[in-house]
């Protein structure tokens, strides 16, 4: 009758060792913190640590303006000092970094395709300055890859991401610090792989900055996919605006960690997050753990997060139009996925991301 | 702008009401916890030998557990050598037959606490004649129980309440079968170190078929100064039954911190229900975090047939530190767990508290409804898990947490697991985070309602949902309780 | 032959753990070329009649037969339903976001082409005849963009309806109380486009409350559910009948 349920010293009755309680220091901002994440970290950690990475492939197209600068020989790493994040993650690895520096209206989207094992990547975007990313991340094997972006006053970027591979495994780190007034938008499109692991990091630390994150994520057959999202609010003002939605088929597993962080002078800062996992396979398994910690009474705060199926009126509705149950599974999942394909990248993701009828 | 703003409010303070030190005789155990001890208290209740291997496992298994970091809490460390383990008050060891027969200063210490015994009209019947009463109270003082109330009328229902070192002598069989089989002695730092040392608690069975009677009522007094307390609970609901439990605490004033680590297991068997409410009022130490009750509990409920249910219902606005998340392990198929809960932090109190939803059988339901407040320095932490083992088919939950923050320097968290293994559950989560404004005082004020009764008006409206779970005769208690706790915290 | 002939159904709905018989011993028949309506007061069973026959998951047959262009309805799937060219008008369309009008409407064509192993419509054709059809029924072509029903007014869902059914060219429709929620210019609307639909080869069945669709859409034979079970029939007389008297002088 006894359960053996629960039986270990943590909450989740899992703990994750000490590379994991390093990584999180070094990811979260955060004054008091959650540890707990559903992927460990050093299952990825070694990405960063142990393969052999270095090799400049970072491949920058269409960057031929008077507002882009691109650094040829790269940074060292004692030029963007060893606070920054990078440096925290990198001082063991990384010699130098890439850069890339708008300072003005950058009418052509920038194109940024991560193959090998790429460089770290800083993007400094100028005070007043927009521009658009589209960023690839093709890289075959094992790998890990990190962009640290900088906004200056006002600034925007919209940041659209396809990440399709589906082998090896992968760690994608993306660094957000925006001064007051910056806009980013991220349109985020992925696929799971033998783990694959997003993290996105976005500190609003400008008053009245905002972030909004609009995330499609497919898990086929044996694959993994964990996103890991945590939004400091650390000035008044701010807005942060989280759409994630995950598609497991077959054994698929998916996690979505999120968290909105509101720190104790950031008053008047909104922040939502709405997380939706569907379940198309009989043995998926799906995680959420959508997080808030507050510190200050006026703000508007909430997040909702759901684990569904195909919903049964829908799927008879379709069927009574003469639609067999496979293809009507496939059209509604589809048109779940739709619902958060967003951006100028999403014709490919729509055809990557959606199972072919 | 308000002529009174949030913020001064909150600052006005207002003494414990039930903070005072009765003076009782005690027979206490020196600080200190070794396997003597244990064996100490086992002898001094006169238990068998199983129990005493029981206790001793339980130790070894707690001398190689550390106390668990990752709550969203900070205090000093405890140490567990400064404790004394036992305690019971020296003219009630020959254990009164009746109340007349309680130490008066006892009573005394209960009429000043103006809820239990002779004040309460609910309570009342409890000296009175047992025609007009339907609580029967198990009054816990300290480490043992002192009379039991109400014994003949639930022995005709054939429910058994009864202190649980009675139930260890009287149904060994039932105590054997059951204890530590929902919450087993390694299942946390606390739950070991309770299932060593425990004291006294109650137990309840329940019959095949029988709804109890009344409502089973235990009021806990921490009295003694550094004497832990060590309840332990056991309920068991035979199938086919029913029965509501009813829990309050208050606690006197105290300098140094207190330790309660409790462990309340119930059992549900097939169409069994069992409804446990809680309304918690610990010291929670001043305005500095001085003093205060460090609450560490470890409540679950085993749904063990079809089609049980355990239905969880807390009021928490005392103690300094909480640290508790009742629960529900849903393996009868269709059966069904709630959790409905208010904790209220004010001041330097901080509240770790939440629940976990287990569904291993089919067609299994869970609700959770959460509402957090706080006030003052205070930190309120949701933490909740809904897990769904691959054998739950067609598993519901659906989870509501609620924040409402008083002032601008406490903190409101939410930290839900979603864990899902079956393809056909259904799994909803909500929470959201709102304030009391300056403005909706204002506006109150403004139509002569003063900002302390505002604030109680909206915060009282906030906790409905849960308010609305209670039984009437908790219901009143907690709008009073919250509204005291509103004047100590927000006002 | 007949379109849909129903012998002796009875069927079983099962609602919160109980069950609970809903169709009674009910017959009907619907030839070619024929209107018919059935009206009764609520919970006589008439969206049931609708679920059942479309095979809507949830109801048993416990007794009896449903043939549709003699093929025996009991068992089969509800695309299989749909594919032999039965069409059931909801009364409360769901909506479907995410997915579009047109890409629906195509996905269900198809479907329907195929099972008649016919060549699926070109995406041109198909586009110009939906459009078509949907300005005839006074719903704008950025209406085929949006997502299923979403966000669609309760008139609107109705017109969707029957575009739907225009589009798909069923040999027998169903339509469950698709005039109810309707203002009086869509229920005009709504009765041309079913009055444009029907011709001699197929059959149309009105599942109604009231008599006022019938004022547009002339039904040939009108029929009274009652307790799971058709208590009176007779032609459009009895609808008027039934709207000056109530239902209660049946019983």
């Amino acid at each position: 009758m006894s359960q053996n349920i629960d039986r270990s010293e943590s909450f989740m009755s899992l703990s994750d060792g000490e590379a994991m309680e390093n990584t999180s220091l070094i990811l979260a901002s955060a004054q008091q913190l959650e540890r707990w994440k559903y992927t460990k970290s050093s299952d990825v950690l070694e990405l960063f640590l142990d393969t052999n990475v270095g090799e400049e492939n970072t491949v920058i197209t269409n960057a031929e303006s008077s507002s882009i600068h691109v650094s040829d020989s790269g940074l060292k790493i004692e030029e963007i000092g060893r606070e920054s994040p990078i440096a925290a993650f990198g001082l063991r690895k990384f010699e130098k970094i890439n850069k890339i520096q708008i300072d003005g209206n950058l009418e052509e989207p920038v194109t940024l395709k991560q193959r090998g094992q790429p460089l770290p990547l800083l993007i400094e975007i100028n005070d007043n300055a927009s521009c658009q990313l589209h960023e690839f991340v093709d890289c075959e094997a094992d790998a890990a890859v990190m962009t640290w972006i900088k906004m200056g006053k006002n600034s925007s970027l919209v940041h659209s991401r396809n990440s399709f591979r589906e082998t090896g495994k992968h760690w994608q780190v993306t660094f957000n610090e925006l001064e007051s007034g910056a806009s980013y938008t991220m349109h985020n499109h992925v696929k799971g792989s033998e783990t694959k692991r997003q993290d996105i990091l976005i500190n609003l630390t400008g008053s009245e900055s905002n972030a909004k994150v609009i995330s499609a994520g497919t898990v086929n057959k044996d694959k993994k996919l964990d996103l890991q999202i945590i939004c400091d609010h650390s000035t008044p003002r701010t807005t942060s605006h989280q759409r994630i939605d995950h598609v497991a088929f077959e054994n698929g597993s998916t996690t979505f960690n999120g968290r909105i962080h509101i720190l104790e002078h950031a008053s008047g800062c909104n922040a939502q997050l709405k997380n939706r996992s569907l379940a198309m396979g009989s043995e998926t398994t799906i995680n959420a753990k959508p997080e808030l910690e507050i510190y200050n009474d006026d703000v508007q705060c909430s997040h909702g997060s759901t684990i569904g199926q195909i919903d049964e009126t829908q799927l008879f509705y379709m069927r009574s139009r003469g639609i067999e149950q496979k293809e009507a599974h496939a059209i509604l999942c589809e048109g779940f996925l739709r619902e958060t394909i967003s951006g100028p990248l999403s014709a490919s993701a729509t055809s990557n991301l959606i199972p072919e009828r | 702008m308000a002529n009174q703003s949030v913020q001064d409010i909150i600052e006005s303070e207002k003494v414990y009401e039930a903070g005072f030190i009765t003076d009782v005789e005690s027979e206490t155990l020196p600080p200190g916890l070794d396997e003597n001890v244990v064996r100490h208290i086992s002898r001094q209740k006169n238990e068998p030998e199983w129990l005493t291997t029981w206790r001793l496992r339980a130790f070894k298994s707690w001398q190689s557990m550390s106390p668990p970091a990752w709550g969203h809490i900070d205090h000093p460390e405890i140490d567990f050598q400064t404790i004394s383990y036992y305690s019971a008050p020296k003219s009630q060891l020959d254990g009164p037959k009746s109340l007349d027969e309680v130490d008066p200063e006892l009573l005394a210490t209960y009429e000043k606490l103006g809820i239990p015994l002779h004040e309460q009209a609910v309570l009342a019947g409890v000296v009175q004649t047992s025609d007009n009463a339907n609580v029967a109270v198990d009054v816990v003082f300290d480490s043992v129980s002192i009379t039991t109330t109400f014994k003949e009328k639930l022995a005709e229902a054939g429910v058994i309440f009864c202190p649980i070192s009675e139930a260890v002598k009287k149904h060994p069989e039932l105590v054997k079968k059951y204890l530590g089989k929902v919450i087993p002695q390694r299942d946390n730092f606390f739950a070991a170190l309770n299932s060593a040392v425990f004291t006294d608690g109650s137990f309840v069975y329940i019959p095949k078929g029988v709804r109890c009677p009344m409502e089973l009522s235990t009021y806990f007094r921490i009295n003694e100064r550094n004497t832990g307390q060590f309840e332990r609970t056991l309920i068991i609901a035979d199938e086919g039954s029913h029965v509501s439990y009813l829990e309050g605490c208050t606690a006197p004033m105290r300098d140094e911190n207190q330790l309660h680590a409790a462990v309340v297991e119930l059992v549900a068997l097939g169409d069994a229900e069992i409804k446990y409410s809680t309304v918690q009022n610990w010291y929670p130490g001043d305005a500095e975090g001085r003093g205060g009750i460090y609450n560490f509990v470890t409540k679950r409920g085993l749904c063990a047939g079809r089609k049980a249910k355990i239905s969880w219902t807390q009021i928490e606005t005392g103690s300094a530190i909480t640290w508790k998340y009742p629960s529900v392990i849903l393996k009868g198929d269709e059966s069904v767990g709630e959790f409905y809960s208010v904790a209220l932090t004010n001041n330097k109190q901080q509240a770790d508290t939440g629940t976990k939803m287990i569904h291993i059988g089919r067609d299994t339901k869970s609700t959770i409804i959460a509402k957090g407040i706080s006030a003052g320095k205070s930190d309120s932490t949701y933490r909740g898990l809904v897990r769904v083992a691959p054998t739950a088919s067609d598993a519901r939950n659906f989870t509501q947490c609620d924040s409402l923050l008083i002032g601008s320097e406490c903190g409101a968290h939410t930290f839900p697991y979603i864990e899902s293994k079956n393809s056909s559950c259904v799994v909803e989560h909500e929470a959201s985070t709102s304030k009391v404004s300056e403005d909706q005082l204002f506006v109150c004020q403004q139509r002569g309602i003063d900002a302390e009764k505002a604030v109680s008006i909206i915060v009282n409206g906030f906790c409905k949902d849960v308010f609305r779970e209670l039984p009437m005769e908790f219901a009143v208690e907690a709008g009073k309780l919250l509204e005291v706790s509103l004047e100590g915290a927000v006002g | 032959m007949s379109l849909l002939s129903i012998d002796n159904l009875s069927v079983n709905v099962e609602t919160s753990g109980e069950e609970r018989t809903v169709l009674n011993g009910l017959k009907l028949q619907i030839n070619p070329g024929e209107v018919h309506a059935i009206m009764g007061p609520n919970g006589s069973g008439k969206s049931t009649l609708a679920h059942v026959v479309a095979r809507k998951p949830g109801y048993s047959i416990q007794s009896g037969v449903v043939l549709f262009k003699n093929q025996l309805l009991n068992e089969m799937e509800p695309e299989e339903v749909a594919q032999l060219g039965l069409f059931l008008g909801f009364q409360y369309p769901v909506e479907i976001p995410g997915v579009s009008n047109m890409e629906f409407l195509k996905a269900s064509s198809d479907s329907v082409n195929k099972a008649r192993s016919k060549e699926p419509e070109s995406t041109t054709d198909f586009m110009k005849r939906v459009r078509s059809i949907a300005s005839s029924l006074d719903l704008d072509q950025e209406f085929l963009k949006r997502g299923v029903n979403e966000g669609f007014s309760g008139g609107e869902k109705k017109r969707n309806e029957i575009l739907q059914m225009l589009v798909l060219k069923p040999d027998l429709a169903l339509l469950d109380e698709t005039d109810s929620g309707l203002d009086i210019d869509a229920l005009k609307t709504v009765s041309n486009g079913v009055n444009a639909f029907r011709d001699s080869s197929n059959g149309v069945l009105l599942i109604t409350h009231y008599q006022r669709l019938l004022d547009y859409v002339v039904p040939d034979f009108v029929h009274v559910l009652s307790e799971g079970r058709i208590i009176q029939s007779g032609d459009k007389s009895l609808a008027l009948e039934l709207e000056s008297k109530g239902y209660a002088w049946l019983k």
